[in-house]
């Protein structure tokens, strides 16, 4: 079967200012640096990391809110990156974002009705009693009361709200939602409402979600694989099961080890990591995470270390894999 | 026993409106001892900054009133002292730590002065006493190369730094107790766990009691030694951390609970929903706040408010479940 979503070699770079002013000129940042993965129909990936380590630059290039310098990315057969005219207008329809916070995309003069609306509007799809009848099956699915049609979001809940922005993502029955940090600034009991009609739809569309978080916690319930990213390159990926039961790189430990205890008795009462991200704009020689990395060696400083397969589907970037995984057997508790 | 650090007793908040007044925190009481972390959770809205900033000093005098028996700090009734006795209090024996640092930093001055200026006008040392004391302060909380960012200002600094400035300035004095209003809601979790590990050292040291207000469960598991859960402006449950996360008893707890701990687990079909949303606060209030959104409501629920009521030693909660026992899922 072709894959709603295929995503290689991708890199995307910016020009950033050095200096107060800009005054010591531009220097590159590496956003993102050749990441590849897949996502099939029906299925969820979810994208984790730090902030910073470029996991919405990725989303953005996904539905052509930003251009790629390298790579492509391929919706259901088809190179994105290579469409222009119409057909690029048809393939944008097969793609589609959830934000954070929906307030911040979404016009506050607009009735949730005309929000929900107006990608049918924009794609030209169905005539005015057709995306009258669409929007309200939408509210439906997504658990809006009909009462809400004539709304403003400011006079809804941040759950709510976000339940407007998914029909809204919905309704042009897209190939794949790119969700990016959907659900960190809900409630934790609105939370796992969200998360429960993610799966929901994704039952009844087959849509599939690349799912953005930067906390590690919120992707297990939805997810089926997890790509690790640090400082712009993916550094693990696997099922996640596998992932989180026996996860390979020293970063997805740490990121792992830092989820705060779900009971006192097991509380940590240290921290892991030490240190925060680099700058992406001075990436480490050889291995991004080597500042950081308890295990760091003389390689990790000169090679960059290759994504290579630990387990079935599941692939790490590090020189020590092998000797990690025997000193700590992998396991988390 | 000895009389505890903090007595926060009846306290009421309401905030003036056109048409009378509407209580955003209702008859709240709690104590905290000398060097005790208590914990106070709840989803957004329901009344635990307001709770945080009236026992500080800083409510918007002009529109929010708080009444009732007192908040008893080292003896004293804040809720009667005036402004400049409270200004006095501030920094010195109370401090406070806030999610957004920036909002609390002066963005046009150099960090490191920024904390010997407050040790100067509380303790008046040396100017020059007072700065290394604050480059002291900073390598405290593990700032690298402390001496170099003193002279940083705010915005050079990333967000998890920016918040252990705010921890170093909040310790300068020596306080007997720091209020930390969700202070890493904001940070990634490798950077929340240095930070929670870091306030949880510094309170050893010092002896520094903590009111550690948080929305997140698991943020609780790792810090509490006792906690108080609000919902909607009322206390609902008041536990040991250890029982209460062994026992809970209300059932927005337990739906609170519930929704850290099946997050985690391998192959869950579904998750547990706590349904319908917060209620917006409301002149009147009958029966319970949670009715509407309890899975186990009985009729007196919506017609008479539940107490808190004892369920054990030094637990407590409002829930007209209380007389029966309930049921824990393995
Ligand atoms: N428009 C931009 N201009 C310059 N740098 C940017 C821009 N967008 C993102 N970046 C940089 O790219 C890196 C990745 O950012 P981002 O994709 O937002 O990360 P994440 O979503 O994982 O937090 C960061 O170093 C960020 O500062
Ligand atoms: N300045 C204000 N004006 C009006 N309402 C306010 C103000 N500050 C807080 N509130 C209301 O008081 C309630 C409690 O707020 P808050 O203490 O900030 O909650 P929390 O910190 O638990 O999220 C909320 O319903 C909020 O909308
Ligand atoms: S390659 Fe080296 S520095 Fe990088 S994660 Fe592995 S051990 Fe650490
Ligand atoms: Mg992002
Ligand atoms: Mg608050």
């Amino acid at each position: 079967m072709t894959p709603a979503l295929e995503v290689a070699h991708l890199s995307k770079t910016f020009a950033a200012r050095r200096g107060p002013f800009g005054l010591l000129g531009r220097r590159v940042v590496r956003a993102v640096e050749d990441v590849s993965f897949t996502v099939e129909a029906s299925r969820t990936l979810a994208l984790v990391g730090e902030s910073g380590c470029g996991k919405t630059t990725i989303g953005r290039m996904v539905v052509r809110l930003a251009i790629p310098n390298a790579g492509s990315i391929t919706v259901e057969g088809e190179d994105f990156t290579r469409l222009s005219g119409e057909a690029l207008r048809r393939k944008r329809q097969r793609v589609q974002m959830v934000f954070q916070d929906p307030f911040a995309c979404l016009n506050a003069r607009m009735t949730a009705e005309a929000i929900v609306a107006e990608p049918l509007v924009n794609f030209g799809l169905g005539d005015a009693a057709t995306r009258r009848r669409r929007v309200r099956q939408l509210f439906d699915q997504v658990g809006l009361p009909q009462t809400f049609l004539d709304r403003l979001p400011h006079h809804m809940s941040g759950g709510q709200r976000q339940r407007l922005g998914i029909a809204r993502a919905l309704a042009a029955k897209p190939a794949v939602i790119v969700a990016d940090e959907a659900v960190a600034a809900l409630d934790v009991s609105i939370r796992s409402q969200i998360l429960n009609l993610l799966k929901d739809l994704q039952r009844e569309t087959g849509v599939a979600y690349l799912f953005i978080s930067h906390d590690l916690s919120v992707v297990r319930y939805l997810a089926d694989e997890i790509a690790v990213m640090y400082l712009g390159r993916i550094v693990e990926k696997g099922p996640v099961r596998s992932v989180f039961d026996t996860p390979a790189h020293p970063y997805t430990q740490a990121l792992i080890g830092a989820i705060p205890a779900s009971h006192p008795r097991e509380r940590r009462r240290r921290a892991l990591l030490d240190g925060e991200v680099p700058s992406a704009a001075a990436l480490p020689i050889g291995c991004p995470f080597r500042t950081r990395c308890p295990l760091a060696t003389d390689i990790c400083s000169r090679e960059p270390p290759p994504l290579v397969t630990v387990r079935h589907g599941h692939a790490a970037a590090c020189h020590h894999i092998h000797a990690n995984e025997m000193t700590t057997g992998g396991t988390t508790t | 026993m000895t009389a505890p650090l903090l007595k926060v007793e009846d306290l009421t908040i309401s905030l003036a409106s056109d048409g009378g007044s509407l209580p955003l925190v209702k008859s709240l009481s709690f104590e905290i001892a000398a060097g005790e972390t208590l914990c106070l959770v709840g989803e957004s809205g329901c009344g635990k900054s307001l709770t945080a900033l009236a026992i500080i000093g800083l409510l918007n005098r002009r529109i929010m009133r708080a009444s009732g028996g007192g908040i008893f700090f080292e003896g004293r009734d804040l809720l009667s002292a005036d402004a400049e006795a409270m200004r006095r209090l501030r920094g010195d024996r109370l401090a406070m730590v806030f999610q957004e640092p920036m909002t609390s930093l002066n963005p046009v001055q150099q960090v490191g002065r920024q904390i010997s200026e407050v040790i100067v006008e509380h303790r008046g040392t040396s100017e020059r006493e007072a700065e290394r004391e604050a480059v002291r302060l900073l390598d405290l909380v593990r700032i690298p190369d402390a001496a170099r960012r003193a002279r940083d200002f705010p915005h050079q600094l990333s967000g998890g730094m920016r918040q252990r400035v705010m921890i170093a300035m909040a310790l300068a004095l020596r306080p007997a107790l720091l209020i930390a209003d969700e202070p890493t809601t904001a940070l990634d979790v490798t950077i929340q766990a240095q930070v929670l590990a870091l306030m949880d050292e510094l309170r050893r040291e010092f002896g520094t009691a903590l009111l550690l207000i948080t929305h997140d469960l698991g943020v609780v598991a790792e810090m509490a030694d006792r906690v108080l859960v609000l919902y909607a402006g009322r206390a609902v449950e008041e536990a040991p951390v250890e029982q209460l996360f062994d026992q809970p008893t209300h059932p927005y707890t337990r739906g609170l609970l519930d929704a850290i701990r099946q997050l985690l687990k391998p192959d869950i079909e579904r998750l547990a929903e706590i349904p319908g949303t917060v209620p917006v606060p409301a002149k009147l209030d009958r029966g319970c706040s949670f009715a509407e959104r309890c899975g186990l409501a009985m009729p007196i629920c919506g017609e008479k408010r539940p107490v808190l009521g004892p369920r054990g030693s030094r637990h407590s909660a409002a829930c007209w479940l209380g007389h029966l026992p309930v049921e824990q899922p393995a």
